[in-house]
């Protein structure tokens, strides 16, 4: 069909995959596509080789990241060495609670092989949510869940432990 | 995964800025119309922007703007240019006894101020004096307009110049920032992407309100002169706007503008230019107060001393246009200063927070 053909030769390849990749990410699960497409304009693009650190444990978080190539590795320093908890593949996201502060990063992002990551800085997120307070909403409610999930799956014995104890913060294994 | 942090030599990104200075100069004579392109791209990226998030290719979504740009101003043309070229040539063939009409009308002006405040009558010019200080005045924007019409080759050839070259930045600035970003260091990549948000942010967001501040302005300043019966109210309100674009002197340069005309079409007489310095003081306060807080809102906040100086040094180094993109050049500056001190605090403060995200309580 011309039509088809002609719509198919405007459309951006790359968007429709960044769009593809957003909406299989669990923080932005539910948003229509048409606020995917905004947002995935708001994202910039950057390559590492693979040993490159992409944020360390205790560095402040300002950006959330989707790997869009290659292989991404969250890991924390223990007593007993590094332990790696959770090894990322493509459509994966990490940092996603610098959306909402930039507190410190509760673990390292490291790369492992060629890999090519989309950056969301918070303040580019805040500016598009400032016109558009749905993708805030849903967002911020797929942030709740994600924190809720790893809440629920925690010892009992920690899950209610006061929050004067520590900060009261979650950690995720995606290293916030 | 490695214990330390990985960094690419730094020389390349430093040879490439090098360069870039070196191409800068050699080239100076294109820097002007280089950077009204990309104030014209500042201002046309949203739109960009919005198609883009349909998924649409960034060419195309260019060329379908230009377009639409290309019919809405030979709309425009066809609308306003008739009264435009009429007032303009009206104006220009009354040049030569502007210099007789003027001083007739300050005559008059002077005598009404006289009589008002008789303190101020010795302080008034002498007939001589005025004629050479009105003659000398109409000679240099006579002079300025001979070197204008003079540089007619330079104007057409920016005409050409500044779409092509927006053109290109509308297109090709993303891929641009992903190239210098796969430059930058993985340890800087958040403050740098952060540094580049916030620059963007605060340049487009002032230029889009100047821009929209300026056309409300002409649209306002039009109509109370068509109010008053001020003839030339077209291209007085357009000038006003556009006048208006420049901090500090541009209002004051709109209104004088306004004030010749009256003076040299309307007889003179203080009453004949007190309307029309009644309107641009209320077009001021009403700027001040409205347009611009929902025009260019808090994407500027500078110290009315820097904002003072920013402009100076603008105008010294690129005349108008100098003076317009120096305000938000300075308070990106400022914001990036503001950044990279937060983020060497946020560094010195390491220890701290990683003692705080260590006591918290689910570790995946």
């Amino acid at each position: 069909m011309p039509r088809t053909r002609w719509l198919k030769w405007a459309e951006d390849p790359q968007h429709r995959r960044r769009v593809s990749l957003l909406r299989a990410a669990p923080v932005f699960a539910g948003l229509p596509r048409r606020l995917l497409g905004r947002l995935a304009v708001r994202f910039v693009e950057k390559a590492y080789s693979p040993g490159d650190l992409v944020f360390r444990e205790g560095d402040p978080g300002k950006a959330l990241f989707v790997v869009l190539e290659g292989a991404v590795s969250i890991s924390r320093a223990t007593a007993g060495g590094e332990r790696i908890l959770r090894a990322l593949e493509p459509g994966a996201c990490f940092g996603e609670m610098a959306l909402i502060d930039d507190f410190p990063r509760s673990a390292s992002a490291s790369v492992t092989a060629p890999t090519r990551l989309l950056i969301l800085y918070k303040s580019d997120f805040d500016a598009l949510v400032e016109g558009q307070p749905r993708i805030a909403l849903v967002t911020l409610q797929n942030l709740v869940r994600i924190l809720a999930t790893y809440i629920r799956s925690a010892p009992p014995a920690i899950a209610l432990e006061p929050s004067g104890a520590g900060d009261g913060r979650a950690e995720t294994d995606t290293g916030r | 995964m490695t214990g330390g942090r990985r960094t690419r030599p730094a020389f390349p990104l430093w040879l490439v800025m090098v360069g870039g200075l070196v191409l800068g100069y050699l080239f100076r004579g294109l820097l002007v119309p280089l950077l009204v392109a990309m104030v014209m791209a500042y201002l046309l990226n949203p739109l960009v922007e919005w198609a883009e998030g349909f998924g649409i290719r960034r060419t195309v979504a260019v060329t379908a703007l230009y377009l639409a740009l290309a019919m809405l101003l030979t709309g425009g043309a066809v609308v306003l240019g008739p009264r435009i070229r009429v007032e303009a040539t009206g104006l220009a063939e009354r040049l030569p006894s502007l210099v007789d009409e003027a001083d007739a009308a300050l005559v008059l002006a002077g005598r009404d101020l006289a009589i008002a405040v008789p303190a101020t009558r010795r302080f008034l010019p002498s007939g001589e004096a005025r004629r050479g200080w009105i003659a000398q005045l109409l000679e240099g924007g006579g002079g300025r307009l001979a070197d204008a019409l003079e540089n007619a080759g330079h104007l057409a050839l920016l005409t050409v110049l500044v779409p092509f070259f927006a053109f290109f930045l509308l297109r090709d600035t993303r891929h641009l920032i992903t190239l210098l970003l796969n430059r930058v260091p993985p340890a800087h990549i958040e403050t740098s992407v952060a540094t580049w948000g916030v620059i963007n942010r605060i340049i487009g967001g002032y230029l889009r309100g100047l821009a929209l501040d300026g056309l409300v302005t002409a649209v306002v300043a039009s109509l109370g002169l068509w109010t008053l019966g001020v003839p030339y109210f077209v291209l007085l309100g357009a000038f006003a706007g556009l006048a208006n674009t420049v901090p500090i002197v541009g209002p004051l340069m709109g209104a004088g503008a306004a004030g010749l005309v009256v003076l040299t079409t309307q007889g003179g007489g203080l009453a004949a230019i007190g309307g029309v310095l009644i309107l641009f003081l209320v077009l001021k306060l009403l700027d001040d107060t409205i347009i611009q807080p929902l025009t260019i809102g808090r994407s500027v906040h500078l110290h009315p001393v820097l904002l003072l100086g920013s402009v100076v040094a603008g105008g010294q180094a690129f005349g108008i246009l100098g003076m317009v993109i120096a305000v938000p050049l300075t308070t990106a500056l400022q914001e990036t200063i503001r950044l990279w001190l937060e983020h060497q605090r946020a560094l010195a403060a390491h220890p701290l927070a990683r003692e705080a995200t260590s006591s918290a309580h689910f570790v995946c």
